[in-house]
């Protein structure tokens, strides 16, 4: 059963870096969603793992065997393309089976047969016969996860397999597919750049961002203990709240003064702040007005405009709809010790909360 | 578009009446010409139609110039120019619109640079060759020299530049290799411009006078419209009517192809649309 | 049948053969076999040969297979400058190309634009003017030749018609040249036409409706969008007619084998008699390569005014 490894995998395009020093374990029959944001190398790594590009220096193994010199074709890996990638010209039957017969070098019958085993399964026996440009977006995507799933491969890759989909769609497909994955107990690799997306299909979310992987855990994981500011301020909807503090230590929340000798970050996640002057003695507190509310739901985001000299800053706090304070009004925030997460350092990692790092002023800068 | 103005649209259609009247006449002088007995040619004047029928001029034009065999031999050496073409041009038009490889642009150029090349440049050599090698006077000599086509490398690359790199990638991790990517995938998806192309090479060699002229000595070897020019040298130079039949009989099969083929025709010219 | 939810088969690479490394020497071997046949062509058949007629313009060629070949350095050329023949079918080369290139690409681009506005009819017209473009040229000279006749010939019975002397259209040395210009640009319009069509195809509707949308027609509209988005087509269909109108060579052949007294001799017609009636092969490369030379220098000289134009 497949395991994939990479280790210090790079590769470069020209000069441009795509993959940087990549570390990514993926066990037997895991879902592991690549998640970040547009050109952040996600498709790339994808496509080294799938063997369509060599990477330039590192290892990819797959159950320990080395994978530089497999061509694609031989790796145990089915992928599903970004724009699903069906043959124009062939039936849905054609599409599935084109790979069986001359790939994996099935007999006429027996790439038939799988076709319409995996279709069954997959309740589209019904567009076998159909081209890709008689069917919807939604059948196209179907028919593209059949083609991968009919080489019954260990691991399966898709490359953002829901984008150009409407959202209702978006959202049940999201958990057929994770379903189905599970249930023919392939490893999963999915990228994405829709958390969303990553949090419901995945057991675990790999964070990258300019070719680097930032984090890797589970959705809980990355929510609670963000290791880096990107991380935090990618996860979460709305993000994690971020504000630096400045060189002589003071920061939004003004009564605190922190000693710091570098760069230094705090974060609050918005759900943890709230309306109230709070406990003055354990507390962080910040003041504002309220300058919008967003409804979400059973919940409001309510933006708060901060009283802070220099440049305009904002707080999204979560509360219940109805204890929102009225627009324009003038609010106290607070939020406990250990709900204030802070940054520092180069690759701006998470020290810890204030309450873990010794609470105010005992607080060290960059190590 | 929106209506336009019925005076617009009236000079529109005028435009176009004489454009496709200038178009046909040549077509239709042709069959009126073939289709009159020679000696009403000129009384006939300029009168719609002719008097009098006469079918005795085909039979004339196809015996006397021989027709028949030069149609068969028109066939033959196009037949075997399109089958060549489309062996040589294919690959190489995918190879260089889908694979990066080491010296493509410069071959590539080089292609470019043979597109601009024009006969007189090259005929010269290319008759002196032919005949050193023997082969002047056969049909290998009027095959020979066009089993690649710089131009059908060019507007194959065109199109296959649109297939989307993704299928290609598809086609690769299903494990078809170059050959079974290339029969089973760009040439299905090319087909639009793979056939225009064919038709564009028929026409081409099909309607060529210059080659043949100069290395089809023998009669029997002679091409539809090098048959048609001699018989037309000949003693008979005057028969117009006999002359129209043979010229009809030569640019029907063309045209008939024509009809047939069209649409793909326009569609691969415009280099199509191929959408996954 | 295994069901795919009972999936764990052997996994379908590594099932029956050991894994193989990519051949390194095949997968690069592959695009050069893709390309090699074509390429042996046009290098055999087209670069070679004019490479090689370069060469031979230096020297005396004689016609004989073994016989060598006498260094003349630039004897051809002079030979061609000193040949008021020659000079005669160089000069005609370039009127034939005038009278035929410019109104094809105009009369091609405003046929194809009529084309496509038509509502009703639009394929019938198409066909109808596509057809000259498939026509056997020596077939529709043979035609051409008759209607251009002096006696009983169709255009001299409209002149006739309407009260003008008959015309010596092919043995006149004032109309030789304009009636196969008069050919080549009913066929050459036609190619034209199709390319340019083809051409307005790639526009996509979208541009048509964001351009009605915003109230850009007509005039404004050609030239400030689709002139623009078609400029592609209209350098393929300039160099495809620049090169047809320097090789025309089947109408002239049939129609006035050059005649009468050189009148419609062309470059292409020209070298064809050099070379092969008087089998002077060196000079009929020069001469190829004058005509070359000269198009070159017309081409930049025409690139000089313009860019100063631009400035
Ligand atoms: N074939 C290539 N040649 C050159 N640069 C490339 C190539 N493919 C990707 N890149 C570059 O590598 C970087 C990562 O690209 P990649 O496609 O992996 O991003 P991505 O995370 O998938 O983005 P998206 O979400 O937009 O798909 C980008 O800067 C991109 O421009
Ligand atoms: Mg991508």
């Amino acid at each position: 059963m497949p395991t994939v490894e990479l280790r210090a995998v790079e590769k470069n395009f020209g000069t441009v870096k795509a993959l940087d020093a990549i570390d990514l374990s993926i066990a037997d029959g895991e879902q592991v969603a690549i998640l970040g944001p547009s050109g952040s190398g996600k498709s790339t790594l994808l496509r080294v793992i799938a063997g369509l590009e060599t990477h330039d220096s590192g290892t990819l193994t797959v159950d320990g065997v080395d994978q530089r010199a497999v061509p694609a074709h031989r790796r145990d890996m089915a992928i599903v393309f970004q724009h699903f990638a069906l043959y124009p010209h062939l039936s849905s039957l054609g599409n599935i089976t084109l790979g069986l017969r001359y790939g994996l070098k099935l007999s006429k019958q027996e790439a038939r047969a799988r076709a319409h085993d995996v279709a069954t399964r997959m309740q589209v026996e019904h567009l076998l016969d159909r081209k890709p440009r008689e069917m919807s977006g939604g059948q196209r995507q179907r028919i593209a996860l059949a083609r991968a799933l009919a080489r019954r491969s260990g691991v399966v890759l898709l490359d953002e397999p829901l984008s150009g989909l409407d959202a209702q769609l978006h959202a049940a497909l999201r958990v057929e597919i994770a379903e189905l994955l599970r249930s023919v107990n392939a490893t999963g690799v999915n990228v994405t750049h829709d958390q969303v997306d990553a949090m419901a299909m995945a057991d675990r979310v790999a964070i990258v961002n300019h070719g680097t992987v930032e984090q890797v855990g589970t959705p809980d994981e990355l929510y609670a203990v963000p290791a880096t500011v990107f991380v935090a301020s990618f996860v979460g909807s709305p993000p994690m709240n971020l504000a630096p503090v400045g060189e002589d230590g003071s920061s939004v929340f003004g009564a605190r003064r922190l000693r710091v000798d570098g760069p230094v970050t705090l974060g609050v996640r918005p759900e943890r702040l709230h309306f109230t002057a709070g406990d003055v003695d354990l507390d962080w507190r910040a003041r504002g007005r309220v300058a919008l509310i967003e409804p979400n739901g059973a919940d409001r985001v309510v933006h708060v405009e901060l009283d802070t000299p220099g440049p305009r800053r904002t707080f999204a706090v979560r509360c219940r709809s109805g204890e929102q304070p009225p627009l324009g009004a003038a609010v106290d925030l607070s939020c406990a010790p250990n709900d204030v997460h802070v940054f520092a350092g180069e690759q701006d990692r998470r020290l810890g909360t204030v309450a873990e790092l010794g609470g105010e002023l005992a607080m060290a800068g960059a190590q | 578009m929106t209506t336009s103005p019925v005076p617009a649209r009236l000079i529109k259609w005028l435009l176009v009446l004489i454009a496709v009247v200038i178009s046909l006449f040549p077509f239709y002088w042709m069959l009126r010409t073939a289709l009159a007995p020679q000696s009403q040619q000129l009384a006939d004047g300029l009168g719609f139609w002719p008097s009098h029928l006469d079918f005795g001029n085909f039979a004339r034009a196809w015996n006397k110039a021989n027709l028949g065999q030069a149609l068969l031999n028109g066939l033959i050496i196009t037949g075997a120019i399109l089958l060549l073409q489309l062996i040589t041009c294919v690959p190489a038009a995918y190879a260089f619109a889908k694979i990066r490889f080491r010296g493509s642009g410069v071959l590539f150029g080089v292609v470019l640079a043979c597109l601009l090349i024009p006969t007189q440049a090259t005929m010269v050599p290319t008759f002196i060759g032919i005949n050193i090698f023997g082969l002047g006077d056969t049909r290998i000599g009027l095959v020979l020299p066009f089993y690649s086509s710089a131009f059908g490398i060019f507007l194959l690359r065109q199109q296959m530049l649109s297939i989307p790199d993704a299928l290609l990638d598809a086609a690769r991790t299903d494990g078809l290799g170059p050959w079974r990517t290339l029969l089973r995938v760009v040439v299905p998806m090319s087909m639009p411009s793979i056939a225009a192309f064919a038709v564009f090479s028929v026409f081409t060699h099909w309607n060529d006078y210059l080659w043949p002229l100069l290395v089809a000595r023998s009669p029997d070897l002679a091409t539809p419209p090098l048959r048609l020019a001699v018989f037309q040298q000949a003693d008979i130079g005057f028969d117009y009517s006999a002359l129209a039949a043979g010229a009809a009989i030569v640019t029907a099969p063309i045209l008939i192809l024509f009809l047939f083929a069209q649409r793909r025709f326009v569609q691969g010219m415009a280099g199509g649309e191929i959408a996954g | 049948m295994t069901t795919i939810l009972d999936k764990p088969m052997p996994s379908p690479a590594a099932a029956d053969k050991p894994i193989k490394p990519i051949d390194p020497n095949r997968t690069r071997a592959t695009p050069y076999v893709f390309v090699a046949p074509a390429m042996s062509g046009i290098g055999l058949f087209v670069l070679l040969p004019a490479l090689l007629s370069f060469i031979g313009s230096f020297f005396a060629i004689p016609l004989a297979p073994g016989a060598n070949w006498k260094w003349v350095g630039f004897d051809n050329y002079t030979s061609v400058f000193g040949d008021p023949a020659a000079h005669r079918a160089i000069e005609n080369t370039l009127l034939y190309c005038a009278m035929t290139i410019i109104p094809s690409l105009v009369l091609g681009l405003l046929l194809a634009l009529l084309a496509e506005s038509l509502r009703h009819g639009r394929t019938l017209v198409r066909t109808a003017l596509f057809l000259p473009m498939t026509a056997n040229l020596v077939a529709m000279a043979v035609v051409f030749k008759w209607i251009f006749a002096l006696q009983g010939g169709f255009a001299n019975q409209a002149l006739a018609w309407i009260g003008i002397a008959p015309v010596n259209w092919l043995n006149d040395t004032r109309y030789s040249l304009i009636s196969v210009a008069l050919v080549g640009v009913w066929r050459g319009v036609s190619l034209t036409m199709l390319l340019f069509l083809a051409g307005l195809t790639t526009i996509p509707g979208a541009i048509h409706e964001a351009a009605a949308a915003e109230g850009i027609r007509g005039w404004a509209k050609l030239r400030t969008l689709i002139l623009p988005m078609m400029k592609p087509t209209i350098v393929f269909a300039t160099v495809l007619s620049i090169l047809t109108s320097i090789q025309a060579f089947d109408q002239i052949n049939v129609m006035t084998q050059g005649g009468p007294q050189e009148s419609s001799e062309t470059v292409l017609t020209y070298t064809w008699k050099v070379g092969f009636s008087y089998f002077q092969l060196g000079k009929a490369s020069a001469l190829s390569f004058v005509l070359i030379a000269v198009l070159i220098g017309i081409g930049l000289i025409r690139r000089r005014a313009f860019s100063a134009e631009q400035r």
